[in-house]
């Protein structure tokens, strides 16, 4: 037990020494966490409180080789046995991989059990666009994930919201798909002192609205969400007020939230970095016209989204295959017809 | 002759409704056990196999006995229900393999794992589950082992992990399993099976290869059973010899027809595992007499001759009943008896099964999530919505 569980639990507290050390010498208001440390302090936390829980991956601690298809199994597996795992993947597209595993052994098991075999795993990683690493490593897997039945999905924007959704991911009996951003992991946020506490948990199911609005709700997950706010920034200066709505959750979708939102702004924008063709905003355009809100709307809901091509590796091109303030900004005219 | 005696006041104490028969069976002096030879195991990077003779007492024949006949009798019925149009979609059957479900039960603890593929009956019902809860999960109701939810190829029990689907995938699955035994360090193993159709699948030799690299407590067992849905083994592989495709994980070719022999190499493998040596590799030379499922005859891919040679020569039921019976641990009267109640118990359980209602509709949604507040699901259409509840 010793070599298995150090091998994937030891390098963590070496950077959780770290982490600790910063806290005593910055006043906590003014704490600035990047979202990667909120991320390795979130998942140091819950190895700290829970011996069940340990890390399994590619090139995950100290272990070389581990293989896709293989390695997400034997994690699956784990879980069912009683453990814990957080399983890594280099990015989200080798999990195409392991998909099998992902679907089939972890999400369906729970039903196909008739309520018997729980399997409380958390596969995470970077998902999306990155920057210049073309079509076969840049799909954003949001809408194949959250797809199915017997998943969580999750994708935090912001370090706390890093923090607090992979420590509820751990927390969950079910197997739950953190899909983190490669380009976000250097940026530096605010962390507000609840955050920095060891129980700071961010429910997974639960919208955040990150600004108030009246003029049109503009829903968008993961650094995409980042995006809104600038765009919702230059046109505050036009007089226009964007609601701007972080999902934080893929599945279970927050559509309550969403719809309070569109209620009150008659107006709707989704904004997000995969394919527009059954994606998260035609999920939410869907479910838009079967509720309250869709006697609300005064425009018909608009969605941005990327490009339909595989992701190119020239940089002007790859610019303009994800959504840009500018597109974002464009559709959100376009939707108030100024 | 006190013996004897014991014997005969056991059966009269509880005698009163037996027949004549019985009372003449118990008086007879039966051989408490019996020692016999098994075939050597042809071994890959070992020094040492299993020993060639194994130790029979009369208590664990019958048993071994009854559940081998169970298991078969139980397979045989689910033919007829599925006929019956009773069972529906996957039925794969594994009459004629119940030596290996039985006798790798005989050589591990209920405390250690198992894991397998489709063809899962015979499993289920070794791993503790009843025939009740096999035959009702197979005819889709209420009463079944996973409420009707799963059917014939996901059922599961405690440290039994399926019935999986998916071919292969299972495999990775079970070296996670063993490596949460190596994680909780109670010595606990766990059994990984695959057929010789899956065993030519990438993602097992990724979990061999993890599996040695960690010396994870996983025995993986291929059950050999020579074709491949319709194709034969040769057909199929570039190497037959599945017990040496660990490559670096040593390996035993067991004779999968002999429950004595699986028995053997099951302990030997346990204890190899249990002792910290890494993974280790089982080939169980077996033989399926249905088709690979219900739909599939069995017979387009295989000569009727080839399949009543192995049932007048191989059959494993018939090989532990001879042995019994010449070596004075059993009568024929006796065994007979067994199979009496064998199918009456099969029977009950069927009628169970075609009797107990479906599932009930309110209940489509539940067990989505597991330790969740009830919630919402969608239905059909956007004004059915069903409660889930974990």
């Amino acid at each position: 037990m010793a070599a298995v569980s150090g091998l994937v639990r030891r390098p963590l507290r070496e950077v959780s020494g770290l982490l600790k050390r910063r806290f005593h010498w910055t006043a906590p208001a003014a704490l600035q966490v990047t979202v990667r440390d909120a991320i390795n302090q979130g998942m140091d936390e819950e190895l700290e409180r829970d011996e069940k829980v340990f890390l399994l991956g590619e090139e995950v601690a100290q272990y070389d080789g581990a293989y896709k298809m293989g390695f997400a199994g034997i994690a699956v597996g784990a879980a069912m046995a009683g453990l814990r795992p957080i399983c890594e993947f280099m990015t989200f597209n080798f999990s195409m991989q392991a998909i099998d595993q992902v679907i089939n052994s972890a999400a369906k098991t729970y039903y196909m059990s008739g309520g018997l075999q729980p399997v409380p795993i958390v596969f995470r990683g970077p998902n999306g666009a990155s920057a210049g690493v073309a079509a076969q490593h840049s799909q954003c897997f949001a809408a194949w994930y959250g797809h199915c039945p017997g998943l969580k999905v999750v994708s935090p924007w912001n370090s706390e919201d890093a923090k607090g959704l992979i420590k509820s991911a751990i927390r969950d009996n079910n197997p739950v798909v953190v899909l983190e951003n490669e380009l976000m992991y250097g940026v530096p946020f605010e962390f507000p002192p609840e955050a920095q506490s060891k129980d700071f948990l961010i429910p997974i199911g639960k919208a955040k609205i990150e600004r108030q609005g009246t003029h049109i709700t503009v829903v968008s997950h993961s650094r995409p969400v980042g995006h809104c706010l600038e765009a919702a920034a230059v046109l505050s200066k036009e007089g226009v007020e964007c609601e701007v709505i972080n999902m934080r959750t893929i599945r279970p979708m927050d559509m309550e939230t969403i719809e309070a939102s569109v209620m009150k702004t008659n107006h709707l924008v989704t904004v997000e970095g995969g394919w527009p063709q059954f994606g998260v905003g035609a999920e939410i355009c869907a479910r838009i016209m079967e509720g309250p809100a869709f006697n609300f709307l005064d425009a018909p809901a608009v969605r941005v989204t990327g490009a339909d091509v595989p992701m190119p590796y020239a940089k002007i091109l790859e610019d303009n295959s994800i959504p840009q303030v500018k597109d974002i900004i464009f559709a959100i005219k376009k939707t108030l017809n100024i | 002759m006190r013996k004897m005696l014991a014997a005969v006041s056991r059966v009269l104490s509880g005698a009163s409704q037996k027949p004549a028969s019985r009372v003449l069976v118990a008086s007879r002096n039966f051989a408490n056990d019996a020692t016999f030879e098994i075939k050597k195991c042809d071994l890959h990077r070992l020094e040492e196999g299993p020993p060639v003779t194994t130790v029979l007492t009369r208590e664990d024949g019958l048993k071994y006995y009854r559940m081998m006949q169970t298991v078969r009798r139980m397979e045989l019925k689910a033919d007829q229900l599925y006929k019956q149009k009773i069972i529906r979609g996957f039925c794969h059957l594994c009459d004629g393999q119940e030596a290996c479900c039985v006798g790798l039960e005989a050589g591990i603890n209920p405390t250690d794992h198992l894991i397998t593929a489709y063809r899962a009956h015979g499993f289920t019902f070794t791993r503790g589950l009843s025939v009740r809860e096999i035959l009702a999960e197979l005819t889709g109701r209420k009463g079944g082992c996973a409420k009707g939810k799963g059917g014939s190829m996901h059922m599961y029990a405690k440290n039994f992990y399926g019935g999986n689907g998916i071919v292969g995938a299972q495999v990775p699955l079970g070296a996670g399993i063993a490596l949460a035994c190596k994680y909780n360090g109670k010595d606990e193993v766990c059994l990984t099976l695959y057929g010789d159709g899956a065993a030519n699948q990438g993602q097992i030799f990724e979990a061999y290869n993890m599996a040695a690299l960690w010396k994870l407590p996983c025995i993986f067992i291929c059950e050999n059973n020579r074709y491949g849905m319709g194709t034969s083994v040769e057909r199929a592989a570039a190497s037959t010899d599945y017990y040496k495709r660990g490559d670096f994980i040593p390996g035993l070719r067991v004779d999968g027809m002999d429950i004595l022999c699986v028995r053997e190499a099951t302990r030997f493998a346990a204890a190899y595992c249990r002792s910290g040596k890494g993974p280790i590799l089982l080939e169980l030379q077996t033989y399926r007499y249905h088709g690979h499922s219900m739909s599939d005859p069995g017979v387009s891919y295989r000569t009727r001759e080839e399949i009543q040679e192995v049932r007048s020569k191989s059959d494993p039921i018939m090989l532990l009943k001879d042995r019994m019976v010449n070596s004075s641990l059993a009568s024929v009267e006796e065994l007979k008896e067994i199979d009496v109640e064998v199918r009456k118990e099969i029977e009950d359980a069927a009628q169970f099964a075609t009797a107990d209602p479906e599932p009930p509709l309110e209940e489509l949604g539940y067990h989505i999530y597991s330790s969740d507040p009830p919630f919402e699901v969608r239905g059909a259409n956007q004004w059915i919505k069903l409660k889930s509840v974990s």
